[in-house]
């Protein structure tokens, strides 16, 4: 019978891994984007 | 009655894998962590390369999310680019199932959202308004107006939007 953890990671998305990918993280991609990200953050906050 | 728990299991994971899979999207690589991703757009334009980030902002536990074309050669990335390439709602629900593989990852984070430009938040808008049955089956969706965050609210405009994992 399948257990529980099972059943969820049915749920997953498929995705291949790319260790080659690993190089971006400790790099922003796209630091324009964060910036005004932590703007708005600063600014707005996370909803309640 | 365990047996029927599991069956009432069964038939939920069923019904949920259902809504999510019929979203028609590109095949997504990730690296080890699941923060940026990478998959490959194609259309009359011919074949492109996207890529995915989510970055750790400012405060603990919150994600920016941001998407465009790698640019060739290079590790720069173009989030303004209109590539015209027929296919913006399957990158669109493919940025989704990104969104789901990090919150798989990380379901305590926040993400934050917001468009390159006022066409593109709106691009936004639009996709989760046209999925948003699928996608809240596994996110709280919230949008922002000058008034503050309140739950995302189809057909109303925003100027950013957050995601939490259910």
């Amino acid at each position: 019978m399948k257990t529980i953890m099972e059943l969820k990671e049915k749920k997953s998305v498929k995705v291949t891994i790319d260790k080659t990918l690993d190089k971006y993280d400790n790099k922003i991609l796209f630091p324009k984007k964060v910036e005004r990200a932590n703007e708005m953050l600063s600014k707005f906050g996370i909803p309640n | 009655m365990a047996a029927l728990f599991v069956l009432f299991l069964l038939l939920v994971n069923r019904v949920h894998l259902c809504a999510i899979m019929k979203l028609d999207r590109y095949e997504l690589r990730s690296g080890q962590s699941s923060s940026t991703f990478e998959f490959v757009s194609i259309g009359p334009k011919g074949s492109i390369l996207k890529t995915i980030q989510f970055s750790k902002l400012g405060y603990d536990n919150i994600y920016n999310l941001a998407f465009g074309d790698k640019v060739a050669e290079s590790d720069e990335m173009d989030d303004l680019i209109v590539t015209n390439n027929n296919d913006s709602e399957k990158v669109l629900t493919t940025v989704f199932a990104a969104i789901l593989r990090f919150t798989e990852a990380n379901p305590t984070v926040w993400i934050y959202a917001i468009g390159s430009s006022k066409s593109r938040t709106r691009l936004y808008r639009m996709g989760i308004n046209k999925y948003f049955e699928e996608i809240e089956n596994d996110l709280y969706i919230f949008g922002l107006t000058e008034m503050g965050w309140e739950k995302f609210i189809r057909g109303k405009a925003y100027i950013a939007f957050a995601a939490l994992r259910k």
